[in-house]
């Protein structure tokens, strides 16, 4: 079993970006929900959108993302070669 | 499978409009709501009645060949509990901008968990939790405190589930509460009695396309009547606004407002910030390794298969949490235009459901000038004359019957109302079979297979599960009897117990190759310990809430208390394991092995096929 050095740097990377995404969205973002509430958006003020819905739907994107991203990545170094899971 | 899932919807929708079309005709109200659930629950017990199986790797992980999409609706089936379903809209009013906090981290534990931890746990090939710890830290019984943090957290969400059952078919079908409990009970083993996990995931789906109708068809179509366009995610903007001036206008006429829903787009209504965040931090380290999620996660083809059925499960999810804050801004946009500022004679004439909540059994729902209001002479009364006009705070409802009460709200027939109540069930039995399958599955596998009886035959070990499945099922109808829980109080319980007991290990257990046994034991049971302690002296012996200063004057919530033991865990078990001698080269290997998706699974249920 050889290690493949760039596949698995790149999920590494992945990896890291996901997890720093998550901080800013999920946790960053509430600093400044406050001051963008003077903005209007579709009607909403902008803070409250985006704390309500935008994170969520941000959340759904990325993690779709990240899905195929890797996938993607695990194919191309032939990771996933005879992958499956054994039936009794 | 999917022509049969399209079919269910149309056979779903074909329902609902036929059962209004008897209606209008004029067929009683009870009819129409029995029909309902007896359509429901005969579609759930025939799917999990063809679901049924003899296979060990089929009952506790069915046969780990759930394609993506169908894992995502039965994860988000399974996610969307009835509390979810019925109070996430109140909790939006009630609560305001901190309602964030919980559909935040429910949402943000998956992109911890398709990072950090399911990936891993489907390569490794463990059907429970407890599996890997018992592989990863090379020891018959690391398991076991595994089993004690499941059993911990899944039963006490499973009360909170029982007693939401109890209360929505008690109101809905006019059951006794005992009696709906042991109903929901027997319909619940009925659906995963014979298949095991295989059968829960099928009706999962079905329960997850019954609870998305009732959820997004009622408010879809207030949102056409109110704003003329059905999309109530983005249109209940306007809606916010018209609100804020109405309240605005209150104001400046010098009527008080208690809270008020304009004020709650801004954060900090009680909340402080240290709190908020660290609400978000606990049930997202709860989310990304709830042990009813991560079984789910492993049912799936392949490692990414898993990943690819973690963002189906976010998308199912999602669709209803951005939907629940609308609810809540339309009930109260309606309350302000059909309710404030009219007199108590015309509440008569308009306004009858409040009435008709008002006099609901059990606690007081809805009360008008401080008084209950079951009987127009009651609120006539307290108001001090017909002619009283209601003020902002004369009216109090309680937000949990938002959901369930809109279709009297805003007068739309009757089969809404039935749709919803079945809604409500299907959420509720989804999220009950996906924990006492996963409560099944370590007791039968891990403890009595695994621990106390490794030779058993397949047929032995069926049989003992099932009757596990019985016991367990038993007891906690029995306990929720005994003690009706808080439902918001335990699930809060629950995360912070599960974040708590398993984050740490699991996170370091996957990626930290030296942490030892001693280190992951003693990091485990000290941080899940310190949780517990600070959640039942704050929470039922009245200890006064930790402070930190300059950081929380508030306190550590009480739901928040994971913010304590998760870090706790992490550096006690890093701390021991650096003093300890490291784990031995065949569990190195593996480690290596875990993040390599390809390949064989490591084992089969715990049990190793690969000899390194």
């Amino acid at each position: 079993m050889q290690i493949n050095l760039k596949w698995h740097l790149t999920s590494r990377l992945l990896l890291l970006i996901m997890l720093m995404v998550l901080i800013i969205a999920g946790f960053g973002i509430h600093f400044f929900v406050a001051g963008l509430n003077s903005i209007q958006f579709l009607g909403f003020q902008l803070g409250y959108f985006i704390a309500s819905q935008g994170i969520l739907w941000g959340f759904v994107i990325l993690v779709c993302w990240y899905a195929s991203r890797q996938n993607e990545l695990d194919d191309e170094h032939d990771i996933t070669q005879g992958y499956g899971s054994q039936r009794q | 499978m999917r022509r049969a899932c399209i079919m269910y919807l149309t056979g779903l929708l074909i329902f609902v409009v036929v059962l209004g079309i008897l209606e209008q005709i004029g067929i009683p109200d009870n009819l129409i709501s029995w029909s309902f659930v007896f359509f429901a629950g005969m579609s759930f017990t025939i799917v999990g009645f063809l679901s049924r199986t003899m296979k060990l790797a089929e009952f506790y992980v069915a046969g780990q060949n759930v394609p993506a999409v169908y894992n995502g609706m039965a994860t988000a089936a399974s996610w969307i509990s009835g509390a979810i379903f019925v109070g996430l809209a109140g909790m939006f009013h009630s609560k305001g901008h901190d309602g964030i906090a919980w559909i935040t981290g429910w949402t943000g534990g998956f992109v911890l968990t398709i990072t950090l931890i399911a990936p891993a746990l489907r390569k490794f090939g463990a059907w429970t939790v407890s599996d890997f710890l018992e592989a990863r830290f090379g020891w018959k019984y690391a398991g076991l405190p595994g089993i004690i943090v499941l059993l911990t957290c899944s039963f006490t969400y499973l009360i909170a589930q029982m007693t939401a059952m109890g209360i929505v078919a008690s109101r809905f079908l006019g059951m006794q509460f005992d009696t709906a409990v042991f109903v929901g009970l027997a319909g619940i083993l009925l659906c995963s009695l014979l298949g095991g996990m295989r059968a829960v995931t099928w009706t999962q789906v079905a329960q997850y396309i019954v609870l998305a109708v009732a959820y997004l068809l009622p408010v879809i179509w207030i949102s056409a009547k109110v704003t003329g366009f059905p999309l109530p995610q983005f249109m209940y903007g306007d809606v916010l606004q018209n609100i804020a001036e109405i309240e605005q206008n209150l104001i400046e006429n010098s009527a008080a407002i208690s809270g008020g829903l304009a004020a709650s787009v801004t954060p900090g209504q009680s909340l402080d910030t240290f709190n908020f965040l660290a609400l978000i931090f606990c049930l997202m380290c709860g989310t990304a390794v709830f042990p009813q999620l991560i079984m789910r996660f492993l049912t799936s083809t392949s490692v990414q298969g898993t990943r690819r059925s973690i963002s189906w499960s976010m998308f199912f999810i999602v669709i209803i949490f951005v939907t629940a804050p609308a609810y809540s801004a339309f009930i109260q946009f309606e309350l302000y235009q059909g309710i404030i500022g009219q007199s108590v004679s015309q509440l008569v004439e308009n306004a009858t459901w409040l009435f008709k909540w008002g006099s609901a059994e059990g606690q007081s729902l809805v009360s008008i000038c401080g008084t209950r209001a079951s009987n127009i002479e009651d609120v006539r009364q307290a108001c001090g004359s017909l002619q009283h006009v209601i003020s902002p705070t004369d009216l109090s409802i309680d937000p949990q019957i938002f959901v369930l009460a809109i279709a009297d709200i805003f007068d739309l027939p009757f089969v809404i109302t039935a749709l919803i109540a079945v809604g409500a069930i299907a959420a509720i039995m989804s999220t009950t079979n996906g924990l006492v399958i996963t409560i099944t599955a370590a007791l039968g596998h891990n403890v009595y297979y695994r621990l106390l009886d490794p030779r058993a035959p397949t047929g032995r070990r069926l049989i003992v599960t099932r009757f596990i499945m019985i016991i367990i099922s038993i007891i906690a109808a029995l306990i929720t009897l005994a003690t009706p829980g808080d439902i918001p109080m335990l699930v809060a319980w629950s995360f912070s117990l599960a974040g708590a007991g398993l984050f740490p290990v699991l996170v370091l257990g996957i990626w930290w190759k030296r942490t030892t046994t001693a280190g992951a034991l003693s990091g485990m049971v000290s941080g899940f310990l310190i949780t517990l302690l600070y959640l039942v002296q704050t929470g039922l012996y009245g200890m006064d809430l930790w402070t930190i200063p300059t950081i929380t004057d508030q306190g550590i919530a009480t739901m928040a208390s994971a913010i304590i033991g998760i870090p706790v865990g992490f550096l006690i078990m890093i701390v021991v394991s650096i003093f300890t001698s490291p784990p031995p080269f065949e569990v190195l290997t593996m480690m290596d092995d875990i993040h390599r998706p390809g390949g064989k699974t490591i084992t089969q249920g715990g049990d190793r096929k690969i000899i390194y």
